[in-house]
């Protein structure tokens, strides 16, 4: 009877907090809409009734249209596909360099003393400006872009495994060593659960860096696709409810991913969240 | 029983001094012992403990264990046969309490079935069985520590040594205090040796057959009490007291 009715007020309470969300979610959407059409007004009024930027609600139009109806074969879904394999691809390299490497000078010192001052050199570089690097080194090729999204992915992925095993706790190790763990049970058993929400957060860094240079390079011209190329090609052309059209594709695919490493944080950090 | 002896064990600082730690220390530790070993903080006990759980083994001095008490030692190599119970709450905390208390075992390919009957037999020792699926962040300091002690007996420590590195500091004092009595109950039923580091005057006096004090660095053994009063302990017994004032006053 009193479980019953606790399940019931804290529905209740679930109704509340969903439609109190949902309320706010209104407001601010509401908010960035009105600002939206204000500067545009103004920034017309500016310009002599010239209108540049286009509303919220073409802006909205173009991208539903798009989503549907191809141009020059290529709907807007194609382009965020074409990025987002770039992306993948380069982050797959990334991981598969930067999460060895970051446990090895983690754990070794000497490479440590050699590695570092490597990574120290070229990290203040920005992803952006290897665009040129690897134009003349790869071509217009996929593997310019992977290049480019492995400069951007590769830097926080390794600091973070990096300054996980850093601070996987000693006390871990020295446990299960007196459990009888030899090394390489130790660096699977212990150092790599530990590290896991470091290489998840660095995961997640590394995806947001690695958008912005996919979208960077083909803004360069490295390709005829991806939502970069597009929104760049549409600004060239004057299709500015377009060319916005793919700006909000980059923030709705932005807020996906995001979303999507939240849930893997949910599940597989259990652990970890909450402490 | 077991015979430590260290002649010295020093290490360099950053700026490339020796820093001598211990020297000339050596103690015996008897079959169902408990040794607590106090001193000054930073003298050096938990560097005895670790190289007595053979994570250090570079000391000038040695390890030796007698098998069947007859006093013919050998040469001994603790790592991985002794339990440790560090000073932090030191449960992985990815694991769930049973898979905690599982890793040693699972780490010396110990059958299924027998890893589940000693899971249980431990959880029961320590009252805790309900909390087999729980997760470490789920369950109190002082459950922690109970389920730590479960993992280092989990590996059927050599003569039931445990070492424990001021086990109770990061508990509260009435926590503290039903976990001493606890750990006292585990020790007579399980007929442990314990080896205990602490600053705690009470604890060690509340809990010990013997109690070996120490000196500033470089740490000697400075002076060894045998606790006679049957346990369970009164501290406001005046032999108690009389016992926490002398060690007191070595200490100080």
């Amino acid at each position: 009877m009193i479980n019953q009715n606790l399940t019931k007020i804290k529905n209740e309470i679930n109704k509340k907090s969903i439609i109190l969300s949902l309320g706010y979610f209104s407001i601010s959407f509401i908010v960035f809409i009105g600002f939206w059409y204000l500067f545009v007004i103004i920034l017309q009024l500016s310009y002599q009734g010239v209108r540049v930027v286009p509303y919220p609600h073409e802006t909205f139009e173009s991208f539903f249209n798009l989503l549907i109806h191809e141009i020059d074969g290529y709907t807007l879904w194609n382009h965020v596909g074409a990025s987002l394999l770039r992306v993948i691809i380069g982050l797959f390299y990334a991981f598969i360099v930067a999460v060895p490497l970051g446990i090895a000078i983690a754990l070794n010192r000497h490479l440590d003393r050699i590695i570092k001052p490597i990574i120290e050199l070229l990290r203040p570089i920005p992803p952006i400006a290897w665009i040129p690097f690897a134009i003349i080194t790869f071509g217009l090729t996929t593997l310019s872009h992977a290049f480019i999204i492995f400069i951007g992915a590769f830097f926080p992925l390794v600091q973070n495994t990096y300054d996980g095993v850093r601070q996987s706790t000693k006390v871990y190790q020295d446990v299960a060593r007196s459990l009888g763990a030899s090394k390489p049970q130790i660096a699977i058993e212990i150092i790599l659960p530990s590290i896991f929400p470091n290489i998840i957060t660095g995961l997640r860094i590394a995806t947001g860096v690695a958008w912005m240079c996919v979208i960077a390079a083909e803004m360069m011209g490295i390709s005829g696709a991806g939502i970069g190329y597009f929104i760049n090609y549409m600004k060239n052309i004057g299709h500015y409810s377009n060319m916005m059209a793919g700006m909000m594709m980059i923030a709705f695919v932005g807020l996906f991913i995001n979303g999507v490493f939240l849930l893997i944080e949910k599940y597989s950090l259990k652990w970890k969240l909450g402490d | 029983m077991f015979k430590i002896k260290i002649k010295s064990k020093s290490f360099q600082t950053p700026d490339n001094t020796t820093n001598q730690v211990l020297q000339n220390l050596e103690f015996n530790i008897e079959e169902h012992d408990f040794v607590s070993i106090i001193g000054p903080s930073g003298c050096g006990k938990t560097t005895i403990l670790r190289i007595l759980a053979g994570f250090d083994s570079d000391f000038d001095g040695s390890l030796e264990y007698s098998p069947n008490s007859d006093n013919n030692y050998e040469k001994f190599d603790s790592l991985g046969k002794i339990g440790y119970i560090p000073q932090e709450f030191s449960l992985f905390p990815w694991l769930t309490i049973e898979k905690n208390i599982r890793f040693g075992l699972n780490i010396k390919n110990v059958p299924s079935k027998e890893q589940k009957e000693i899971t249980t037999r431990l959880l029961n020792l320590v009252g805790m069985s309900e909390y087999r699926k729980y997760l470490p962040k789920e369950i109190s300091g002082g459950m922690k520590q109970k389920i730590a002690i479960c993992r280092a007996l989990a590996i059927n420590p050599m003569s039931n040594l445990i070492v424990m590195d001021e086990p109770f500091s990061a508990l509260d004092a009435q926590t503290r205090n039903v976990l001493q009595q606890d750990l006292l109950n585990i020790w007579r039923e399980q007929k442990l040796t314990i080896v205990f580091v602490t600053h705690n005057i009470d604890e060690a006096t509340f809990l010990s057959k013997r109690v070996l004090v120490l000196t500033k660095l470089p740490a000697k053994i400075l002076k060894e009490f045998t606790i006679e009063i049957s346990h369970p302990r009164d501290r406001t017994n005046l032999e108690f007291n009389k016992i926490r004032k002398d060690l007191l006053g070595y200490l100080n």
